[in-house]
């Protein structure tokens, strides 16, 4: 075994072994080497059905699926390999309309990366598919190009790849412990010999916990045994010819595949049984687990009721095996943070569908330093330490059956809540909040009327929270409200190398002066967006950056991995001890006034500023900014007096009307304001002059991403971000809706939603620039249907922000 | 008829065997399985009754969890069960013959009794003899086929080589069914459904007189025979790999 | 001296090679070499040679021991008085297997079958449990010592001795309950995959369905069977009934000879108890070699036909 290599990929699954192979295929070459403690797929890869399809919830999940199949459909061509790919094409149904319009969902998001797919009527489903029973059916999508492959095959394709690529696979190679060297080079000690490298990848699969921990790491990733079915031959099948479709019934929660010559049927039961909760035993390797026919007896009778022959037909083999489920289903994949050269690719339950694509992206992000898709939705950072052991057990309880459930943008389930919450949840409570959670916190999203039902249905359309939401608006409009982000990120940037360190950690200029404000883009290193932060100066050597609740662990380890290490700079968490009650509404002064002990009239405390001044007792850090578009102030405040201070404030409020106000409100009123938020409008495919902050790019003077932009400014902008009103009744933008201009798909939305103080449905989207000019009439599809969108000046809303700076 | 199937509840051949103590091996996790050879005994079983009436009882003789392997032999359309439960991993064959004949004696003899040529877990090859002899029957093991008329058996065994030799028996007899037999029925989803509501009748070995520990053959050690960890690689020309090759498998293996 | 009896097996008048290993596995013991189914005289020599003391010839006194399987075991059973035996070792072949099972079930003595080793004097013998995934030491705590003993699994090692021919003649009725008829000869006709002690099996290498031929060929001189890897199966050069693997069959042979086939982990759960397994593969580093007895480097259509002429 070597001794030294560039990276080290830990597991031999299919995961493993794709990044393994890409990051030799991409030029790290024989500079690669693999550790697998047993056999290759030994884990959990044996075991997986091998279906291959292009739907995924997400967007760039989507994408890493299309990656993957283009991967697998060349592999045999350079290795020589077969992978027992067959395309089978695939169809999901819908029994009910909430189904459909998720499809809807997946279809116009499909269509905004071109994607073949196509709806079937109950009777189209049942002519392709000889043994359903279509009745209840309402509908379904079909993908044409999605097939299977024979899980091991593609694993030892990828394989032999790596290995022609100078891979050194090591098989029965046990890591044993990993630390740090000074320089920061990584010692991976094995039971066949120490091996340094400067990349570790954790692709161990049912043991990733166990790696972590040996950097000290929790990651919450555990097992579940997963169960499929292989029923003994069918006559029909075997003298056919051709392949049947995969078939997902979601609202059964199964599918169904032909495998040979028969079928497998595979399920996600409503009681998914944890295995080996304290952690896998290292010796496990490729054993079938107990099935545990009780427990999905549901799923079998289901499936026999969509497919009758399957109750006629005799079980050949019950498969059970585990396979690593995360509080999401999503895997856990990129840097860990705080970590640096440490990257997750795990947590995967559809590991074979993503093993090709995740393993170029991830191999792209490591050796480029960033990734080539926006790789959020299966990043490791977005779970914070409130994503724990015990978190994990309650929450993937929920999670798992719920695998084939419908996908809803506005469903914050009860499952493993609260963990976080602000001082003041049970005045929110009280105020009977419906509550959301982000990043763990517990966070109202609108408080109904006292007596109304705090549930919000799940759908994608409009629901029983939107006349709520729409009174908050109105009254913050109008009146005053408070708004709670005590789950604001908020880091204290300090010493003398602070502000020079800032600068070129953002786009925008530094506060020159005390007390001052900036809204400053992070960049990337090719001039994408990283992160957003606001940069407040409190002296010359110290400033305070707030940043997303959700990006916490994603924005810190960046600035993290950027710190000098001279100590010039000190960069402290302070988000915990921290709270932050928003003060907005044209009455906001008014109530202020009564509490302060300082001058805060609008001479005093100009838009943009910040001050530390008494809130009642409290000596709070107040930044007259916000992000509704109405006078406003974000009191950060320690975070134990935020009873008292949110007592005062209520009480002084009184006389003006003061109420909560929640988040969908807030998210309504950004996009009246046209103002960014991160993932939607910033990320990585996009630079800061596509959008309307591209005045907060400073090009005369230096920053990480400065080339990107620059090259981007010269070469010709590409696209521009565009409000857009759209003509629709009861179901809004959601983001990744295609953008048409007549036939031709032109672009794609970030986020949409209702405008409630400018009464219109509102989409924000990116178009070329020919596109952009405000009257331009455009389509935008939603939920599978087009809808008319005309694009308009930003913000919609109080264009001249007077109302701020009242 | 009314036909007795003795069943063993066995580690799958594919489970991993990780052994506990000196001589026991984790059971509380692997999958347990109908001993394969005993299946084509309730298959015969249950196309027996199936073509003339009368009822198949599966015997077992085991832990507690053998009842999710009865049920399996039940959703083959055995119709009843009896578990003579055990607290240990192994009985020795000779304790196993007692017990099944005391079980049967209890439910009432029967026409005829399959077992499985074998088990797989502790491969004795010699529970049905004992049982047989106990109870004053014909045996015969290793059978691959089986015909019943006129109150007499007459079977093909398997005597190695593709040769059989044919026997002929009175019933009731003792029947060691072996591969060829029959292909044992994939039991279907409500088969198995079915079988969970079937009576399985449970009666500690000690409750028929049978002291667990008085058996004449005891392990001593169990140990795991190592897995393969690398071919041996045989190198040289065509000729010399191969006659190389014959020469380890005739001489060092003796397999050919 | 403590007395051991052998069961002799016999082919065409001449003791069995496999025999002799079991008359070794009772060095050191006096060994009565028991005789039911030849003549003795002609056996005399190599008895002798092989340890025996005294040559037994064992009959019935009445009835046909060929015709009555429990016969030969009364027979068997009075012989084992008769000379005064503590152990009585025996091949755990398809006759041996039978008749130690009668013999076991007539004395009411434990019996130990296919062992690979015994220690007669500490009566504790070695054998498989769990299809060849682990072995068991046995301890027999009876006067009597009845094993089967594995053929092959202990070589023979000459160890002269007088080999004295005496005769008994069993006092015994036959009790009649099972008699055999004829004896059908097998075809020599394709062997059944699960049953086969030797399996040869193409992968994806093979490249064709018409090569499988090739495989035959090699098959029919190794008296093997002929199986599939899922991806030949896949591919279509073999139906899926050849198929060896998790969703195939699982075979346990002495000798599993695997030709251009990758090694997936799924093939292996379906093959992986066989006691010797072979590969040959063109790729060095297909993974089956990680997980096999003996590899060979090479294109499966060279290497092949030239064991085919070698067997």
């Amino acid at each position: 075994m070597k001794t030294n290599a560039r990276a080290v990929v830990i597991g031999g699954g299919a995961i493993g072994v794709s990044v393994a192979y890409h990051l030799a295929k991409y030029g790290w070459n024989d500079d690669v080497v693999l550790l697998e403690k047993h056999e290759l797929t030994s884990g959990s890869t044996w075991m997986a059905a091998g279906n291959v399809s292009f739907f995924h919830s997400n967007f760039y999940g989507t994408q890493v699926n299309m990656k993957s199949i283009e991967i697998f459909k060349e592999l045999e061509k350079e290795t020589g390999q077969n992978v027992g790919w067959h395309t089978t094409g695939s169809i999901r149904t819908a029994d009910n309309p909430g189904r459909m319009d998720e499809l809807g969902y997946a279809y116009s998001m499909n269509r905004c990366l071109g994607l073949d797919v196509s709806w079937l009527t109950p009777e189209e489903i049942g002519k392709m598919h000889p043994f359903i029973q279509t009745e209840g059916l309402l509908g379904g999508l079909y993908w044409p190009d999605d097939g299977d492959v024979d899980p091991n095959s593609v694993t030892q394709a990828m394989a032999k790849g790596a290995r022609n690529h100078g891979v050194e696979i090591n098989l029965h190679t046990l890591v044993q412990d990993i630390e740090q060297k000074e320089n920061g080079e990584w010692l991976i000690k094995t039971d066949k010999g120490d091996i340094t490298c400067e990349h570790v990848i954790n692709a161990a699969g049912l043991w990733a916990p166990e790696v972590a921990r040996m950097v000290g790491l929790e990651i919450p990733s555990i097992a579940i045994a997963h169960t499929h079915i292989l029923y003994e031959k069918i006559q029909a099948i075997d003298e056919a010819d051709g392949y049947l479709p995969l078939m997902r019934d979601p609202d059964k929660s199964i599918y169904l595949r032909q495998e040979m010559d028969s079928l497998i049927l595979g399920m996600y039961e409503a009681n998914g049984q944890q295995w080996k909760r304290r952690g896998v035993p290292w010796d496990y390797a490729q054993e079938e687990i107990n099935p545990d026919l009780d427990n999905i007896s549901d799923c079998i009778e289901a499936g026999m009721e969509r497919f009758p022959i399957l109750g006629e037909t005799g079980f050949k083999h019950v498969t059970a095996g585990p396979i690593t489920y995360t509080p999401n289903g999503d895997p856990l994949v990129g840097p860990a943070a705080p970590l640096k050269n440490f990257y997750h690719a795990c947590g995967y339950s559809f590991g074979i569908t993503q093993a090709g694509g995740i393993g170029h992206y991830l191999a792209g992000w490591i050796m480029n330093g960033e990734p080539e898709i926006d790789l959020w939705p299966m990043d490791s950072r977005r779970y914070g330490s409130y994503a724990n052991w015990a978190y994990n057990t309650e929450k993937i309880a929920d999670t798992y059956p719920r695998l084939y459930a419908h996908i809803y943008p506005n469903e914050f389930r009860d499952a493993a809540r609260p963990n976080r919450t602000s001082p003041i949840y049970e005045y929110q409570k009280q105020a009977n909040a419906v509550f959301g959670d982000y990043y763990g916190w517990e966070c109202p999203n609108y408080f109904p009327p006292e007596g109304e039902d705090g549930y919000e249905d799940p759908s994608w359309r409009r629901t029983n929270a939107f006349t709520h939401v729409a009174a908050e608006c109105r009254h913050a409009m109008e009146k005053v409200g408070i708004i709670d982000l005590t789950r604001f990120a908020k880091t204290m940037i300090s010493g003398p190398g602070a502000k020079a360190w800032l600068d070129n950690m953002t786009c925008q200029k530094v506060p020159e002066t005390d007390g001052r404000i900036a809204l400053s883009p992070m960049l990337d290193h090719n001039g994408n967006f990283k992160s957003d932060m606001t940069i407040t100066r409190i002296n010359s050597d110290t400033f305070f950056c707030v940043t997303a609740s959700v990006g916490k662990k994603h924005d810190q380890h960046w600035m993290l991995e950027n710190l000098p290490k001279d100590g010039s700079v000190t960069m402290e968490d302070i988000t915990y001890e921290n709270g932050c009650l928003v003060l907005v509404g044209p009455d906001a002064r008014k109530v202020l006034e009564k509490i302060s002990y300082d001058d805060v009239s609008n001479d005093a405390f100009k838009f943009g500023t910040s001050r530390e001044i008494y809130v009642g007792r409290t000596k709070c850090r107040v930044n007259r900014m916000n992000y509704v578009g109405e006078l406003g102030y974000e009191i950060f405040h320690p975070v134990q007096h935020q009873i008292a201070l949110y007592h005062a404030l209520m009480d002084a409020g009184a006389e003006f009307d003061i109420k909560l106000i929640g988040m969908h409100a807030m998210d309504s009123m950004r996009l009246e304001k046209g103002y960014l938020a991160w993932k939607s409008e910033m990320n990585v495919h996009h630079t800061p002059l596509e959008t309307n902050v591209a005045w907060t790019v400073k090009m005369d003077k230096d920053f990480i991403g400065k080339a990107g932009v620059e090259k981007q400014k010269n070469a010709g902008v590409p696209r521009k971000l565009v409000c857009m009103v759209v003509e629709a009744k009861d179901a809004d933008a959601w983001g990744y809706n295609p953008i048409f201009a007549g036939e031709e798909r032109i672009g794609m939305t970030s986020s949409g939603g209702y405008g409630h103080r400018v009464e219109k449905s509102i989409a924000l989207g990116y178009v070329p620039p020919e596109f952009a000019a405000p009257g331009t009439a455009l389509e935008v599809e939603i939920l599978g249907r087009k809808r008319s969108a005309q694009v308009v000046a930003m913000p919609l809303y109080d264009p001249k922000n007077e109302r701020m700076k009242s | 008829m009314k036909i007795f199937v003795c069943v063993k509840h066995v580690p799958d051949t594919a489970a991993t065997i990780k052994i506990a103590g000196d001589a026991g091996f984790e059971d509380g996790e692997i999958k347990f399985v109908v001993n394969p050879y005993d299946e084509f005994g309730v298959e015969e079983a249950v196309s027996l009754v199936e073509k003339d009436g009368g009822e198949v009882v599966i015997v077992t003789v085991g832990k507690a969890a053998a009842a999710a392997t009865i049920r399996g032999a039940m959703a083959m359309g055995a119709h009843r069960a009896i578990l003579v439960k055990t607290d240990g991993q192994f009985l020795d064959s000779a304790l196993t013959a007692k017990a099944l004949k005391a079980a049967m004696e209890q439910d009432g003899l029967g026409d005829m009794v399959f077992t499985g040529k074998g088990s797989v877990d502790t491969e004795s090859f010699q529970t049905q003899y004992r049982l047989a002899k106990s109870l004053g029957l014909p045996v015969a093991n290793e059978i691959s086929a089986l015909s019943i008329d006129g109150g007499k058996a007459v079977a093909e065994r398997e005597i190695g080589g593709g040769d059989k030799q044919v026997v002929e028996m009175g019933l009731p007899c003792v029947i060691g069914a072996t591969k060829g037999l029959n292909e044992p029925r994939y039991p279907k989803f409500p088969d198995i459904m079915k079988a969970k509501k079937k009576e399985i009748k449970e009666v500690a070995l000690g409750d028929l007189g049978i002291d667990e520990n008085s058996g004449s053959i005891a392990i001593e050690t169990l140990e795991t025979v190592p897995e393969r960890s690398g071919a041996k690689m045989i190198e040289g020309s065509v000729d010399d790999q191969v006659t190389e090759l014959v020469r380890i498998l005739k001489e060092d293996e003796k397999v050919l | 001296m403590a007395k051991t009896g052998i069961l002799i097996e016999t082919e065409n008048g001449a003791v069995k090679d496999t025999t002799l290993g079991v008359m070794t596995a009772a060095a050191g013991q006096e060994i009565v070499a028991l005789v039911m189914d030849a003549n003795p005289a002609d056996l005399k020599d190599k008895l002798a040679e092989y340890g025996a003391a005294t040559i037994v010839a064992v009959k019935a006194g009445a009835g046909d021991i060929e015709a009555s399987p429990d016969l030969a075991a009364e027979c068997l059973a009075a012989a084992v008085g008769e000379c005064g035996l503590t152990a009585l070792l025996g091949t755990a072949s398809a006759t041996g297997r039978d008749l130690f099972a009668r013999l076991a079930a007539i004395l009411d003595a434990p019996m130990v079958s296919d062992c690979v080793s015994v220690d007669l004097a500490a009566k504790t013998a070695k054998k498989s449990h769990f299809s060849g995934k682990t072995f068991a030491t046995l301890k027999v705590n009876a006067d009597l010592f009845l094993a089967t003993v594995r053929p092959n699994a202990i070589e023979a090692v000459a160890a002269p001795a007088g080999g004295e021919i005496v005769e008994f003649t069993a006092d015994v009725a036959d009790p009649g309950l099972v008699t055999v008829k004829e004896v059908k000869r097998g075809e020599s006709g394709k062997m059944d995959l699960t049953e086969a002690p030797v399996i040869i099996t193409g992968g994806r290498a093979i490249k064709a369905a018409e090569n499988y031929k090739m495989l035959e060929d090699c098959a029919a001189r190794l008296g093997a069977a002929v199986g599939a890897s899922r991806a030949a199966v896949d591919a279509g050069y073999a139906p899926h009934s050849m198929q060896v693997g998790q969703t195939g069959k699982t075979v346990s042979p002495k000798l599993y000879i695997a030709c251009g086939v990758s090694g997936a982990v799924q093939h292996f759960a379906g093959m992986k108890t066989a006691k010797v397994i072979v590969a040959i593969n063109e790729d060095k580093d297909a993974p089956i070699f990680a997980k096999c007895d003996y590899g060979i480097v090479g294109d499966i259509f060279d290497v092949v036909p030239k064991l085919t002429e070698k067997l």
